[in-house]
């Protein structure tokens, strides 16, 4: 398939003479203005060049520019400048807003057509190398979340549990901070920042490898000289993670993964553990995972209890009998409780069969 | 003769004229034929009398572009320099020169026209 090149001038005969140098590689696409020229390129992915008059009637050609910057796609598309004007400031603004070559009236047919076309070869190339490099990152991304993923679930099969815990806090903690962060615009986050917010959330146990199997696998209520080495494991993972080669993970991945385990037995009213904070004292993101670890742990069965249906467990964290937490946090997990809810039911199911 | 050795004759220079439409004289020819509108559709000299300058100048330009790319010489070059006057600010100079090109102008059309 013929990829598209856009010739945008407000008279045919300028138009047409474009379109037939280029009709025989390339789908032409003509425009009249420059609001149609954006209309056509917000439409078609597959414009790889722009021919642009200046001089139009409706939108002229450095109003074109100027929306391609501010959308960024002159990064991406070569846009030329066709113009009979010989007035310098206007060319010097044309290539300062990302012109790449300037093509005057009248046309001189051989040479516009290499020029053209080496350009356009030009930025494939460029383009294609971006998307490589893109790639590259994004399964070195993957890559990295998968080995956070396994040494969580490494750990978490010492606990007795299949790896689904971990997985299930990163599912629910994306969904509560996304909400959390639609509702409240003082706890506004990000899109990308939410999401490593979410891989860090795997590693919240990490410290659970250095508590004794005699007390991690206890089939009963632990006495406060067990619990007291419990509590330990969150300071314990910072420790883990501290010792951790430092390019082994994204470094805000691993800054949210030491919060979080230090962080998410810390409650609202400053009786959590291990440092006694309160409020906003704690991140707002180890709040979140704080939530999503305790609706899980009741929700799920463990060697010393059998699991609570979901009503229960929503009830008791309302109640504040696993401990109080951010109203605000609670008004977001109540608002989404049923997809929650939902979502547990189906994993459950799954692991189930 | 054909419209082509006809505007040859006015001074239009079709050598270049069909280098630029690829020997496609068809092709020439329709776009030759579409000049008249193009003229009428900009017109540059009541604009001038109106002291709508920046309207004058703007299809003054328009119309450089396109008798450039027909290879009509000499109402190219006589746009040429009426825009360049107009952008020295020499206004009168712009409008006689304008004036002058009227006549050759009308030729073009008529001997378009005639192949309509």
């Amino acid at each position: 398939m013929k990829n598209s090149i856009l010739i945008v001038d407000d008279q045919e005969i300028n138009r047409v003479l474009l379109a037939e140098l280029f009709k025989e590689e390339y789908n032409v696409i003509e425009a009249e203005n420059g609001q149609q020229a954006l209309e056509i390129i917000n439409e078609n992915s597959d414009i790889i060049a722009v021919m642009l008059d200046l001089i139009m009637p409706v939108m002229d050609g450095m109003s074109v520019l100027t929306e391609l910057n501010r959308t960024g796609k002159i990064y991406h598309i070569p846009v030329f400048i066709i113009t009979a004007a010989e007035n310098m400031q206007m060319l010097t603004s044309a290539y300062n807003l990302g012109a790449v070559d300037i093509i005057s009236k009248p046309f001189r047919m051989c040479f516009i057509k290499a020029r053209i076309g080496n350009i356009i070869e030009l930025y494939r190339h460029r383009n294609e190398l971006v998307d490589i490099v893109n790639d590259s990152v994004d399964k070195m991304a993957k890559l990295n979340d998968k080995m956070v993923e396994t040494l969580a679930t490494l750990i978490e099969f010492r606990d007795c549990e299949s790896g689904e815990h971990v997985k299930r806090i990163k599912n629910i903690t994306l969904k509560l901070m996304t909400k959390v962060s639609d509702m409240f615009p003082e706890y506004r986050l990000e899109k990308t920042t939410i999401a490593k917010i979410g891989t860090a959330s795997i590693l919240h146990d990490v410290g659970k490898v250095a508590i004794p199997d005699s007390i991690l696998k206890k089939p009963g209520r632990l006495t406060p000289e067990e619990f007291e080495i419990m509590k330990i494991h969150t300071v314990k993972g910072c420790d883990i993670l501290a010792q951790m080669p430092e390019d082994i993970m994204d470094q805000e991945v691993y800054r949210y993964s030491y919060d979080i385990c230090r962080h998410h037995h810390e409650r609202w009213d400053g009786r959590g553990y291990p440092d006694g904070l309160k409020g906003d004292e704690v991140s707002i993101w180890a709040q979140v995972v704080a939530v999503a670890d305790v609706y899980d742990a009741l929700t799920s069965p463990r060697v010393y209890k059998a699991a609570f249906d979901t009503d229960t467990a929503i009830q008791m964290i309302n109640e504040g009998q696993c401990g109080l937490f951010n109203p605000k946090v609670l008004e977001a997990f109540n608002c989404m409780v049923d997809e929650i809810a939902r979502k547990h039911r189906e994993d459950s199911e799954a692991d189930a069969e | 003769m054909g419209l082509i050795e006809d505007i040859a004759l006015i001074g239009a220079d079709t050598v270049d004229g069909l280098t630029r439409f690829m020997d496609n004289s068809a092709l020439y020819e329709r776009m030759l034929k579409k000049l008249p509108q193009v003229i009428e559709d900009n017109p540059v000299m009541p604009f001038v009398r109106s002291g709508d300058l920046e309207t004058a100048l703007s299809n003054a330009h328009t119309l450089k572009g396109v008798v450039g790319n027909l290879s009509l010489t000499p109402l190219y070059n006589n746009y040429t320099e009426a825009v360049n006057l107009f952008r020295s600010g020499e206004t009168a100079k712009a409008e006689e020169l304008l004036e002058s090109t009227l006549e050759i102008q009308r030729q073009f059309v008529e001997c378009i026209k005639k192949y309509d």
